[in-house]
């Protein structure tokens, strides 16, 4: 197997974590079509400086959010490949905006959360062990333990002041 | 909401990902070719053409040089064009930053601090174009009869008094917006280095 062969088999195994990256770091459904073809475009770019010790989807994830986050420096991406776009967009047959409407109620939830916090509640929800959050973010074991314990203490505190206030 | 209860979104939301494939492998084959395009280069492209005007008046600083008689003048020229070539060049720099990936393998701890860092850099840059900005308004209101043979702020007080305060408060009004346009993004780029810190 030649190595784009072993590129594409590689993204095929791992599509799910790219989109949901896509999915909580754009707002609209272009934005995510671009970051998504972005990420592919930068992972077989650095395809040969992966170091199989770290493990394929550790690689993947930290890539992925590194061009995430690249994706925020600039506000809006041009779309020029329409043909790509429309067969993303067509994913699933399922209604697509009651998806994008799925990613826009999580997107609210972590709304309040900064840049650090939401990769490892994405991590966490992915259900990574601590060891692999700690890994692809590059902060400590003990680190992550720590700051997972006050995202939940933030949100409840988010919880209980919604309800407060009567918003639900 | 607690965090289970964003599991429960989560889940929902990622569900139709695992009933059926997004990408082809043809699709991926395509991807790994094509580089998209930022409209970040639009913004360079402005500013590109504003370096090009602010170096035209560096130009027409110099080649009227001679006419400038007084040390004084002689040195407002000279600060005015140093800040003209200065900022410019500074700008695009820290544009040329924001649009460069970076290494992608490294941690997301590591892109984040430069990310914030980055940030901290562009804004300060911007509040600091501000203050420029002050100081290039009134070295241009002085220099503007040197080179046209007008009349010296000397001769029309009242019109060089009403110019430079109107342009004050103008910019006073710019800058204001600019520091709270910046101030949110300043705080959170400053909050998250600091949590990178501990």
């Amino acid at each position: 197997m030649d190595k784009k062969e072993t590129f594409i088999r590689a993204i095929k195994d791992n599509e799910r974590l790219i989109v949901k990256i896509a999915s909580v770091y754009t707002n609209t459904a272009d934005d995510k079509a671009d970051l998504i073809q972005e990420i592919i475009y930068q992972l077989w770019k650095s395809f040969d400086s992966f170091n199989q010790q770290s493990g394929l989807s550790t690689w993947l994830y930290r890539v992925a959010l590194n061009v995430a986050i690249y994706q925020l420096k600039i506000a809006k991406r041009r779309v020029i490949t329409v043909e790509i776009d429309e067969q993303i967009l067509n994913y699933a047959n399922e209604d697509h905006s009651a998806i994008e409407q799925k990613w826009e109620l999580f997107r609210q939830q972590i709304e309040s959360l900064n840049l650090l916090d939401k990769a490892i509640v994405m991590l966490y929800l992915d259900q990574k062990s601590h060891e692999e959050i700690a890994e692809i973010v590059g902060i400590s074991v003990s680190n992550v333990g720590t700051k997972i314990q006050r995202i939940k203490e933030k949100l409840k505190k988010q919880h209980v002041n919604a309800q407060n206030h009567g918003i639900r | 909401m607690e965090l289970d209860e964003l599991k429960n979104i989560w889940e929902d939301a990622s569900k139709p990902l695992t009933q059926q494939p997004v990408l082809n492998p043809k699709m991926i084959e395509q991807m790994t070719k094509i580089k998209i395009k930022s409209r970040l280069n639009q913004v360079i492209y402005h500013e590109t053409l504003g370096t090009f005007f602010a170096f035209g008046a560096v130009a027409y600083i110099f080649a009227h040089f001679s006419k400038l008689t007084t040390p004084f003048f002689q040195t407002i020229a000279i600060i005015t064009a140093t800040l003209l070539v200065v900022l410019p060049i500074i700008s695009l720099l820290l544009l040329w930053q924001l649009n460069s990936i970076g290494d992608v393998n490294r941690t997301y701890a590591e892109t984040l601090r430069n990310f914030a860092t980055q940030k901290l850099r562009f804004i300060r840059f911007q509040q600091l174009s501000v203050v420029a900005a002050y100081i290039l308004i009134v070295f241009v209101i002085l220099l503007m009869p040197q080179f046209t043979g007008g009349k010296s702020l000397n001769e029309n007080k009242y019109f060089w008094a009403g110019t430079i305060a109107v342009g004050y408060i103008l910019l006073s009004f710019f800058s204001r917006w600019v520091i709270s346009f910046y101030s949110k993004s300043l705080t959170q780029a400053e909050e998250l280095l600091k949590e990178l810190e501990v």
